[in-house]
């Protein structure tokens, strides 16, 4: 077999991040998955054109874990 | 980088000649560390050349890397200038010092140092200001310079807004002007950090306008040798330092009075008089009187009443009350938030209440209670919970004693992100793609 070279993002995060990112690749339609390979437990190997994406929902993930008194 | 190493980028022959001026000689000497001023007055009256050697013996053996770091900061600034001579084999160092900040230093110290001009006589109808309302009005104009920059960003002075385009605090799109990440950075600062930061990009600014840097280089530093409170006439000035003095108005460094007869004179603001100490890491200059309780259930009270430090406030602090000479407001993880999206970082915003610490908890250890600043710092590293870096992963490598090749190799470059080498799989950073490839061909034209 020859080597194999493939462009992306890799992404470092903690573990419960990384279900969560996890979770969101599986309920992407197939043509959207961009996890390209699951290296361990802290990281990802993704397509470069998904990251943006990626980002936001982990920040309105994250925004949705808090409460801010209006005020 | 400060100005002083804004002047030991400048080319040689332009340094040089700013040496020609009494002033430079002295600001310079100034902003010397301890060693380096006293080398520079050991070999203030020396005509010769001083060995390498000798200079070396000066220092006792385990002060070995000050003495290096004086002396390299002495030639850096060109005040001493080295010469290596072959004499057979041997190379000898030696240095000399700078012949013209020799004679004007040796003139400084001899015949004493005049003030670099003579005040204008208080008859002329020039008001003597006391340091409180020059301190106010320095204050003043400074603040409603940065105030402008939070505001618009920019600045209703094309010169000011200029200076600080170029410096990269602000910039301008479609929308119009707006403040930049490192102008969120900049207001954070300390003011002698920002006073020289803008005092940079304006000389550099005037150099692109084709104006003569080493009058200008000269003139600032002259400013910071004037009695502060005392009135010069602007008579004695050239048109270019005419200009400065109009424009170091807007600043707050000088303040122009004018007469009923149309005549004009200048006086320098102690904001002016402190560019010369700020040189120097041993002084603090004049410490600003703090005005921020940062409670531990996060909770802030600023007892002020500027605008500026509203504005700046705004920044990470979650505002809910305001009274004339208070404001209430809480540190909150939103709030922080919203520091940290316009580029400011975590320890920013905690130096920044520590500096301005109502005087009341100033003594305090420590005066940000630790909750507080931990929180700070979690809720930044929060943010930063999913770290990307672009990268091309590389599987099936042939053998195991390539892919240890290719592995060693990367790390060298530093651009090893992630391995496995049970089942000889990498990812490395992505600008390193064409190294590693060529990486691979050789070697697998090497092994066969």
């Amino acid at each position: 077999m020859s080597i194999s070279a493939i462009k992306g993002v890799i992404i470092e995060c903690d573990i419960p991040m990384k279900q969560y990112i996890l979770r969101m690749n599986s309920e992407m339609p197939n043509s959207q998955k961009f996890v390209l390979r699951d290296l361990d437990d802290t990281h990802l190997f993704v397509q470069a054109n998904m990251v943006t994406l990626i980002k936001r929902k982990v920040e309105e993930f994250m925004e949705s874990n808090t409460y801010e008194k209006p005020m | 980088m400060d100005f002083m190493d804004y002047l030991a980028s400048l080319p040689a022959g332009k340094l040089d000649g700013l040496y020609e001026s009494l002033w430079t000689c002295q600001a310079v000497l100034r902003s010397l560390p301890p060693l380096g001023k006293l080398y520079v007055l050991r070999l203030l009256h020396v005509e010769q050349a001083v060995g390498g050697k000798s200079l070396s013996d000066w220092a006792k053996p385990d002060a070995g890397s000050k003495h290096a770091f004086a002396v390299e900061r002495l030639q850096r600034m060109r005040v001493l200038l080295e010469t290596r001579e072959r004499t057979g084999k041997k190379e000898v160092v030696s240095y000399l010092l700078n012949p013209a900040f020799q004679t004007n230093l040796r003139q400084a110290l001899c015949v004493g140092g005049l003030p670099p001009r003579e005040p204008a006589s208080l008859k002329a109808g020039a008001r003597q200001l006391s340091f409180s309302e020059l301190d106010a009005y320095a204050d003043r104009k400074w603040e409603s310079i940065l105030l402008e920059l939070v505001a618009s960003g920019s600045s209703s002075h094309s010169i000011i807004t200029e200076t600080f385009t170029r410096a990269g605090l602000i910039s301008s799109n479609e929308n119009g002007w707006q403040i930049t990440e490192l102008g969120f950075q900049f207001l954070l600062a300390d003011k002698s950090t920002q006073l020289w930061a803008v005092l940079r990009e304006y000389v550099a600014a005037a150099e692109d306008r084709g104006m003569d840097t080493s009058s200008l280089i000269c003139f600032l530093l002259e400013l910071g040798f004037l009695v502060v409170g005392q009135p010069y006439d602007t008579g004695g000035l050239t048109a270019v330092e005419l200009k400065m003095v109009e424009e170091l108005a807007l600043l707050g460094l000088v303040k122009i009075q004018k007469g009923s007869r149309g005549e004009s004179w200048f006086v320098g603001t102690r904001l002016a008089a402190s560019l010369c100490a700020s040189l120097s890491e041993s002084s603090t200059g004049h410490t600003v009187e703090g005005f921020m309780l940062v409670e531990t259930n996060f909770r802030v009270y600023a007892y002020t009443s500027s605008k500026l430090h509203l504005e700046i406030l705004k920044l990470f602090v979650r505002v809910e009350y305001q009274l004339p000479n208070l404001v209430v407001g809480g540190i909150s993880r939103e709030s922080v938030n919203h520091a940290f999206a316009c580029g400011i970082a975590a320890d920013q915003i905690i130096s920044y209440i520590r500096k301005h610490a109502h005087p009341k908890i100033a003594h305090r250890t420590p005066i940000l209670p630790e909750t507080v600043a931990d929180q700070i710092r979690l809720w930044e590293h929060d943010r930063n919970r999913v770290k990307t870096t672009p990268a091309v992963y590389y599987e099936n490598l042939p053998s195991k004693e390539m892919y240890d090749a290719v592995v060693r190799h990367v790390r060298t470059l530093g651009g090893l992100l992630w391995e496995h080498a049970g089942h000889r799989r990498l990812v490395v950073r992505a600008d390193l793609h064409e190294e590693v490839r060529n990486f691979m061909r050789k070697y697998a034209s090497r092994a066969q």
